[in-house]
C-alpha cells in the first residue's frame, strides 16, 4: 500500500511566532500531530519534513514587490502586518516552508513514494493575496502548489472548507482557467468576500465557486453543498490534481468562527472530495485555520484517517443546522444558468 | 470641487471619535454624506484573559456601539450618515469602502484603538495615505490625550 505523506515542516513552525495569546499558535502544529498520532495509522503514514519554496516557485502566485517587503520587514524584526496578523524574526522562513512543501508532495509522488499527501504548516496561506498578507496569512500555500501544477499542464481543483472565504486564493486564480476554486465559509464573516455572485474573471467564469453557510450550519449542509454543487463543477472541469485548503476552524468549538461542525463532518467530506482525484498522487491537503486545540486534533486526525481511507469519527456528525434551503437554491440556480 | 461622500474610519478609540467628530462638520459644511466605516477582524472579540464572545453575538454588539456610541458625533448632526461593518484589515476595509461609494475623501484618525506599533509597513492611516487614490485626511490625537 502506498501511504500518505504527511509533511510537518515542524522544526521551522516553531520559527513564526505571532504574540502571546494569539490563537494562530504553534501548539497548533503538536495539536494536529497528536491527532494523527492517535489514529494509529501505523505504515499507512509516513512523516517528511517538507521544504522551503524558491523565490521562482513565490514569484508564480505572489508580486515581487510584496516579497521584498515583507522579508525586509521580517528581517527587521517583525511586528504588527495587520491588527490580526504579526511575524517574528523567524517568520519568513517558517512561511517559506509552509508554502513549499507542497512542492515536496509533488516531488514525492512524481517518485511514487507516496498516494496522498498533508501539509501540517503554519502559517496558514489562503487569505494571502498575490500582494499583501492577512488573516494570520503570509504566503498563499496552496496557491504555491496549485500555480506550480498549472505551470507544468495540470488541471486544478482546489477545496477550501476553511471557515473563512479563502480570498488570496480567489484572487490569485480569479481569471485562471486552469484552476477551480470551489469554497465552502460561514458568511457574514471574515474577510467579507465569497459571495455566490463571486464567479470568476471573464477568461474564467463559472471556475470560482464560492458556497457560503449561515452561522450554525452543521456538517450535513456543508456536505450537501459539496456534492450537490461542488462535485458535479469538478467532475465537469476534469481535475487531474486535487488540493485541499484544510481548515479546521468550522468545528464547533473553534473560538473564530460560528458554524457547528464535529470531527466526522472532517472525515465525511474528506471522503466526498479525495475520490476526485483523479490517481493516486495526485491529492494534498493543506493545514489551514482551527484555533481550539482538540478540535483541530481530533478533526486533523479524523480527516487524515479518511485520507487512508480509514474510519475515525471520534465525535458523531452534525445535523440539524441552517442552510440547507439556500444551498438548495444555488444547484437549482446553477441548474438553470447551465452551469451545474 | 464637490465632496458629495466622505468615508470615515471607525473603532471607538479617542481619536477614531476625533475623526468621526471633524468629519461631521466638514460634511455639515460641504453638505456632504458620511459613510462611518468599521472594519472586524479576526481577533477583535477575543479579549485577553476573557472568555470569547460567540461572533454573531460580537458582531451585534460592535454594531450597536458603532450606531449609538462610535459614531455619535453624526447622531447629533444634521448631516445624513449611515454605519457599515466590513470585514477585514482597516486599510483593505477602508479602501473597497471608498472605491464601492465613490468616495471623494477618507478621514481617519493617526491612532487606531490597537495604538502604536513600530511598524515598517505603517499604521492604518500612513497605509492609507501611501496606497489611496483618494484624498487622505489624518486628524490627530485630540490634545491631552494620553
Amino acid at each position: 500500500m502506498i501511504p500518505i505523506l504527511v509533511l510537518e515542516c515542524a522544526t521551522r513552525t516553531d520559527l513564526h511566532f505571532t504574540g502571546h495569546g494569539h490563537p494562530e499558535r504553534a501548539e497548533r502544529v503538536k495539536a494536529v500531530q497528536a491527532g494523527i498520532n492517535r489514529v494509529g495509522l501505523g505504515d499507512s503514514v509516513v512523516r517528511g519534513r517538507g521544504r522551503p519554496a524558491s523565490r521562482p516557485e513565490l514569484l508564480r502566485v505572489h508580486k515581487e514587490a510584496y516579497l521584498d517587503s515583507l522579508s525586509a520587514f521580517i528581517a527587521g524584526g517583525g511586528g504588527d502586518l495587520d491588527p490580526d496578523t504579526h511575524v517574528s524574526g523567524g517568520s519568513w522562513d517558517a512561511a517559506l516552508w509552509a508554502a513549499g512543501s507542497g512542492l515536496e508532495a509533488v516531488e514525492a509522488f512524481d517518485r511514487g513514494d507516496a498516494a496522498s499527501a498533508f501539509v501540517v504548516g503554519r502559517p496558514p496561506g489562503h487569505h494571502a493575496t498575490s500582494g499583501a498578507a492577512m488573516g494570520f496569512c503570509l504566503l498563499n500555500n496552496v496557491a504555491v502548489t496549485a500555480a506550480a501544477l498549472a505551470e507544468r499542464g495540470e488541471r486544478v481543483v482546489i477545496v477550501d472548507w476553511d471557515v473563512h472565504h479563502g480570498n488570496g486564493t480567489q484572487e490569485i486564480f480569479w481569471d485562471d482557467t486552469r484552476v477551480l476554486y470551489v469554497s465552502t465559509h460561514e458568511w457574514p464573516s471574515y474577510p467579507g468576500t465569497g459571495r455566490p455572485q463571486e464567479i470568476g474573471g471573464p477568461n474564467a467564469l463559472g471556475l470560482t465557486i464560492n458556497l457560503p453557510l449561515p452561522p450554525g450550519a452543521t456538517g450535513d449542509v456543508a456536505r450537501f453543498a459539496i456534492e450537490s454543487v461542488a462535485l458535479p463543477a469538478a467532475e465537469k472541469f476534469g481535475p487531474t490534481w486535487v488540493l485541499i485548503s484544510c481548515g479546521f476552524d468550522a468545528h464547533r468549538d473553534d473560538p473564530l468562527a460560528g458554524l457547528s461542525w464535529s470531527a466526522a463532518d472532517y472525515a465525511d467530506l474528506m471522503t466526498a472530495v479525495a475520490p476526485l482525484a483523479p490517481a493516486p498522487g495526485r491529492l494534498i491537503a493543506f493545514l489551514e485555520g482551527g484555533y481550539d486545540l482538540h478540535a483541530l486534533s481530533l478533526s486533523a486526525g479524523a480527516a487524515v484517517a479518511a485520507m487512508a481511507g480509514q474510519s475515525y469519527r471520534p465525535e458523531p456528525p452534525t445535523s440539524g443546522g441552517p442552510g440547507w434551503e439556500q444551498v438548495k437554491w444555488w444547484a437549482e440556480l446553477r441548474k438553470r444558468a447551465g452551469i451545474a | 470641487m464637490k465632496y458629495n461622500m466622505i468615508v470615515v474610519g471607525v473603532d471607538g478609540s479617542p481619536n477614531s471619535l476625533a475623526a468621526v467628530r471633524w468629519a461631521a462638520e466638514l460634511a455639515g459644511v460641504l453638505q456632504s454624506r458620511v459613510l462611518a466605516v468599521h472594519a472586524l477582524g479576526l481577533l477583535e472579540h477575543l479579549s485577553p484573559g476573557d472568555e470569547p464572545v460567540p461572533v454573531e453575538q460580537h458582531r451585534q454588539e460592535i454594531q450597536d456601539r458603532l450606531e449609538q456610541e462610535w459614531t455619535a458625533p453624526l447622531g447629533s448632526s444634521a448631516v445624513a450618515y449611515d454605519v457599515e461593518l466590513r470585514y477585514g484589515p482597516p486599510v483593505q476595509a477602508l479602501l473597497q469602502a471608498a472605491e464601492d461609494e465613490n468616495a471623494d475623501l477618507i478621514v481617519v484618525g493617526t491612532r487606531g484603538a490597537s495604538g502604536h506599533s513600530p511598524i515598517r509597513l505603517g499604521s492604518t492611516s500612513s497605509q492609507l495615505t501611501e496606497l489611496s487614490t483618494r484624498p487622505v485626511v489624518v486628524i490627530p490625537m485630540p490634545a491631552g490625550t494620553p
